[in-house]
């Protein structure tokens, strides 16, 4: 319990200290009344603005302000759109986050039946020809992935439109169909991973006492490893996937812009692009508090998983 | 006896394997680094001399890789922007391995208060993906072939800090560390001259991993468009633009495509025969 | 562990059922807008897609708009007193009919009957006041702000007249009275929800995805054909191309030559022209380009054949000077070879002017505009052969207003200059000295006498000849090194018909129908 309070305490503290950073970063140091005003603006026209914003107060204060209004929902407008940035982002959450769940989805349930194959096959030629392919695709990157898949699969097969994006308002199916292969293109790389790490992980604990023990019974190979082996071997390969929800929403960025998916991750780069801030700061401020939640929840699976790694 | 047989089998076949990752990863990165290097004196075409008759050539015996838009030699292109993404990633690695094995020694050899902090610190950068992180920086900044260097190296410092920090924090309670410091080595001299050398072993694989991991952040970087600029070439970049034309030249996808899996693969294979030599 | 791997199978399962019934639905049950219906099947509802290649990432209120793209988009929902046509002429719109008194200085509009604005109210006078002084006091467009200042006063003199005295005579008056969008008075959300008078009305956006338009059933003209235009945005080219490729956009303008090259039989490609002028522009006030030799030598190296076949295929137009060849009534064509392409001049000029050894310089180029990138490409291996070192610098589209718009803080730029306003004065009026828009610092007495004289005119015939020769002397003193108006190219499904370029950038959605 205590170990939980602690942990709580300390996203809490990090949470705080990112948000202050990224109002700093934002608010403070790139003048949002010249960013709003563009190239009309004048020496009078940026003063009187200034003061109706609110920044000539002092900093903590306005610190405060828009900390609380972010806390109640108020993520400020947008520079370029005039529109409610909070508004903006509700439209395009959905889709990344549905895309990550897609990935994570996938990657779970592949990597981990062909971790567990693997490593049963283990010592023959098809076990050495996969790791071999399991390190090439470890080492393709998500996007190089995405833009092969668009050629072979769009544009060659024409299993799926490159760049026509359905959204799940219009049609469920076509929305997930279409989110197939950007999710495929994330979850590869990461199945690799995973399914080296499964491999090894069990692996090593084939090589352990209790195997031994087992196996003098009279257990079958098999039979230890979904039994026993299994449950220990996977603890290490959780936290390891749990952890890969945060490098998910990385990719998917990074993804969205190949598919031409409207996103969160498209969002961002736009608004980078054209310097729009309070949509930047509450896209950082909203992806900064997913990755450190996830972690958390990692943080106590892993706990849970395991009672000899209580840390107090 | 039939454990005996399981024991012996994983230990012959781990042996067997790390010989061939080891030596397909030296290969293979040593052959990369090798026509990149040549590349920084010699290509076959200039990479910006722009040649009308051969726009979108498909790849010939004149052109291995055939041309791209404007006629410009895509095999120079590639050997040009794999020089830059290299070079760049060798200096994101050079910044995060010295810097962290400052921070990583110090903290690890004196303790106290500043090695929690600093702990924390480096605990909650690694949490987050690098990309984000730069995304942000680069916003304020603004993208460019220096800047992305600096980001990314500041970025990689909490990885190699910490494991250099684990080897210092173990080498202080051993034995050749204590009777060293009984025999008046300055603190200095312990941690440079009797630790360092140990610990190297043990940051090899993780420099190689983070090679790849820069040579991926920067591609994908510059592939958004927030990295390198034209007329600076590099993988990501060209990537971008290869894609517009992808009906036109697939080719050109392909070429920068397997450019950019070959680095990565040569020095993964690499890094995972170091690390199973480890054991 | 028996439960998670159920778990997993049942989830797989799920998953793969879906996708499969997705795979054998053919006749989707999908929304009207929805693209594959639109070639040559049967039902085909009365809508179409449109590929624009950048959201309207601004408000949508009228007298803001910045974007081209925006305003492209707009130009179907608002409209002012009167319209532009795609002549290039401008007609009767709000208003039925207008008088302008024989001194030029009194124009008496009468404003149609009946006429609704989208939300059902009908426009009186007070509206198109209103809409004049909010104009008048928030346009960002100077140009129209420095018209709308010359007006001394505007009155209704009855229900359905209005009646603007001028301080000073003016023939273009006219053409800024079309950018006057008539909106309701008071009505304070234009800047999300706009309401006009077009034969368009507003429906909705999602940001990053796509802008919806519907048929204004009230419209007073002749309403427009298609029921619904939905602008889908696709900001990476190969995604347009695919979507076009594949039938989910009808229509896509703005298209570049290897984009439509490899097209299916789907769809006709028209060819027109940006209506903008694409140069080398020059910061006069900084070396060397303060001297007109060095200007003058530049214009020589530039070999813009070469530019046009290696970026376009060969496609656009050579200009000469700052005007575009769509806009008629003012293009100077022999302008376009006043230079030519010759290095030894080049080479000349240079020694005279002392950089006999060349110089460098590096040129500012905004990175989303991919024709100015490649132009600027092209221009630095052409002048690499006079001796001449230039750098690239891409820099992003907020950085470029800022730097070299705003701060006149570069050396040199490869960009597109349009008309804002249907006037020569659009194109012209910053060349003059004191202009606040003169990025380019350039500065020639001629010019300026000129300029006001054509300015002054009350004669068309007149004014025409003087700002030609306005365009004369920029071509001489080589205010800048003009290159071309790029050619753009229209995908439109073959079933479409009734496409219209016109001189500026819009995109007039109420003549397009499907042909039978």
């Amino acid at each position: 319990m205590k170990y939980l309070l602690k942990k709580i305490f300390t996203l809490i503290i990090t949470l705080l200290i990112v948000s202050l950073l990224a109002f700093l970063a934002f608010q403070v140091i790139s003048d949002p009344a010249s960013a709003m005003l563009g190239t009309s603006a004048t020496p009078e026209s940026l003063a009187a603005l200034r003061e109706e914003l609110g920044l000539n107060r002092p900093i903590p204060v306005q610190y405060f302000q828009w900390l609380t209004s972010f806390l109640q929902g108020d993520f400020g407008t947008s520079y370029s759109y005039s529109m409610p940035v909070a508004s903006m982002i509700a439209q395009k959450l959905p889709i990344t986050a549905l895309l990550t769940f897609f990935s994570f989805l996938i990657m779970i349930v592949t990597s981990i039946p062909l971790g567990i194959f693997s490593a049963r096959r283990e010592g023959g030629l098809l076990d050495r020809s996969l790791t071999v392919i399991n390190q090439v695709f470890m080492s393709i990157p998500p996007f190089l992935l995405g833009v092969v898949f668009t050629y072979c699969f769009g544009i060659g097969l024409k299993f799926f439109v490159p760049g026509n994006f359905v959204s799940y308002r219009e049609s469920w199916t076509g929305f997930l169909e279409y989110l197939i292969f950007p999710a495929l293109a994330i979850a590869i790389p990461r199945i690799a991973m995973t399914v080296k790490m499964l491999r090894s992980s069990i692996l090593n604990q084939m090589g352990r006492e209790y195997v031994r023990t087992a196996r003098s019974r009279g257990s079958t190979k098999d039979r230890i490893l979904t039994h026993h082996v299994l449950r220990n071997a996977i603890i290490p390969v959780i936290t390891f996937i749990a952890t890969s929800m945060a490098e998910i929403v990385a990719s998917s960025i990074i993804i969205e812009q190949v598919f031409a998916i409207p996103g969160i991750g498209v969002l961002l780069l736009s608004s980078i692009n054209n310097r729009d801030f309070p949509v930047v700061q509450a896209i950082v401020m909203v992806l900064v508090l997913w990755v450190v939640v996830v972690n958390f929840i990692a943080d106590l699976l892993y706990q849970f998983m395991d009672p000899r790694i209580r840390l107090d | 006896m039939l454990a005996k047989k399981v024991k012996r089998s994983t230990r012959s076949l781990s042996k067997q394997k790390k010989n061939t990752l080891f030596i397909i990863g030296c290969v293979l990165s040593g052959f990369m680094v090798l026509l990149i290097l040549i590349s920084f004196f010699w290509t076959p075409y200039s990479t910006t001399t722009m040649d009308a008759a051969c726009k979108f050539a498909p790849p010939s015996l004149s052109h291995i890789m055939g041309c791209d838009s404007y006629g410009r030699d895509i095999f120079s292109r590639i050997l040009e922007g794999a020089g830059t993404s290299f070079l760049i990633a060798v200096c994101v690695v050079l910044i995060g391995t010295l810097v962290g094995i400052l921070t990583g020694a110090l903290t690890g050899y004196f303790g106290g208060w500043t090695d929690e902090v600093l702990m924390r610190i480096c605990d909650s950068i690694t949490a987050f993906p690098a990309i984000l992180l730069a995304l942000v920086i680069v916003a304020l900044v603004g993208g460019s072939k220096v800047t992305i260097t600096w980001i990314l190296g500041v970025l990689f410092i909490p990885s190699f800090a910490r494991i250099v920090r684990g080897e210092y924090a173990k080498a202080k309670e051993l034995n050749y560390v204590k009777s060293a410091r009984l025999m008046g080595a300055s603190s200095f001299r312990i941690m440079f001259s009797h630790i360092l050398p140990n610990a190297i072993p043990v940051l090899l694989p993780a420099i190689t991993i983070g090679f790849n991991n820069a040579v991926l952040a920067e591609a994908s970087m510059s592939y958004l468009g927030i990295g390198v600029q034209p007329p600076d070439a590099s993988l990501g970049r060209m990537l971008a633009e290869a894609q517009i034309y992808l009906k036109n030249a697939p080719w050109y996808v392909l070429f920068v495509g397997i450019t950019i899996v070959l680095l990565i693969l040569g020095f993964s294979m690499l890094g995972e025969g170091l690390q199973q030599k480890k054991r | 562990m028996k439960r998670i791997l159920a778990l997993l199978l049942a989830a797989t399962v799920m998953v793969g059922t879906l996708c499969a019934c997705g795979g054998t639905t053919s006749g989707r049950n999908s929304t009207a807008s929805d693209e594959t219906s639109s070639f040559g099947a049967d039902a085909h509802d009365n809508s179409i897609t449109v590929g624009i290649a950048q959201d309207l990432d601004e408000s949508l209120d009228p007298y803001t708009i910045t974007a081209a793209g925006t305003r492209e988009v707009l130009f179907n929902v608002y409209e002012g007193l009167v319209k532009a046509d795609s002549d290039g002429n401008f007609n009767a719109a709000v208003a039925k009919e207008y008088n302008v008194s024989d001194d030029q200085l009194t124009y008496t509009f009468k404003l149609r009957d009946g006429v609704k604005f989208h939300n059902g109210e009908t426009v009186t006078v007070d509206d198109v006041l209103y809409s004049f002084k909010t104009s008048a006091a928030t346009s960002v467009e100077t140009s129209l702000v420095e018209a709308l200042s010359n007006i001394d006063s505007i009155e209704a003199t009855d229900d359905s007249t209005v009646v603007i005295k001028l301080k000073k005579a003016s023939a273009e008056f006219i053409s800024y009275v079309a950018y006057v969008y008539i909106t309701p008075k008071d009505y304070a959300d234009n800047k999300n929800q706009p309401i006009g008078t077009g034969p368009f009305k507003f429906l909705s956006r999602s940001v990053q995805e796509n802008v919806v338009l519907e048929k204004n059933s009230d419209y007073y003209g002749t309403p427009a054909y298609l029921d619904k235009v939905t602008y889908k945005i696709y900001e990476d080219a190969t995604a347009m191309v695919a979507a076009l490729d594949a039938g989910s956009v009808d229509v896509c303008a703005h298209l570049s030559v290897e984009h439509v090259e490899g097209l299916n039989d789907n769809y006709n490609v028209l060819e027109g022209t940006m209506n903008l002028v694409q140069a080398l522009y020059l910061n006069n006030k900084k070396t060397p380009f303060d001297n007109e030799k060095v200007r003058q030598a530049l214009s020589y190296a530039v070999d813009v054949d070469a530019i046009l076949e290696l970026t376009e295929d060969g496609h656009g137009t050579k200009v000469g000077s700052a005007m575009y060849p769509a806009f008629t009534k003012y293009f100077d064509a022999s302008l376009s070879d006043h230079y030519g392409y010759d290095v030894d001049k080049a080479k000349e000029l240079l020694k005279e002017a002392g950089y006999a050894d060349g110089f460098s310089f590096t040129i500012k180029v905004p990175s989303n505009y991919t024709p100015h990138v490649k132009t600027a490409e092209v221009l630095v291996e052409q002048l690499a052969a006079v001796g001449i070192t230039a750098k690239i610098q891409q820099v992003d589209w907020s950085t470029w207003l800022n730097d070299v718009y705003t701060n006149r803080d570069y050396e040199a730029t490869v960009v597109g200059f349009d008309a804002a306003t249907l006037t020569a004065a659009a194109m012209l009026q910053r060349y003059t000295s004191n202009s606040d828009k003169n990025m380019f610092n350039y500065s020639n007495e001629e010019f300026d006498k000129v300029y006001a004289q054509a300015e002054a005119s009350t004669d068309d015939v007149e004014a025409t000849k003087l700002y030609k020769q306005c365009e004369q002397i920029l071509a001489e003193t080589a205010a800048n090194v003009y290159i071309q108006d790029l050619a753009e190219f229209v995908a439109i499904n073959k079933n479409l018909d009734g496409y219209k370029f016109y001189p500026m950038y819009v995109m007039d959605m109420s003549t397009i129908h499907y042909v039978e």
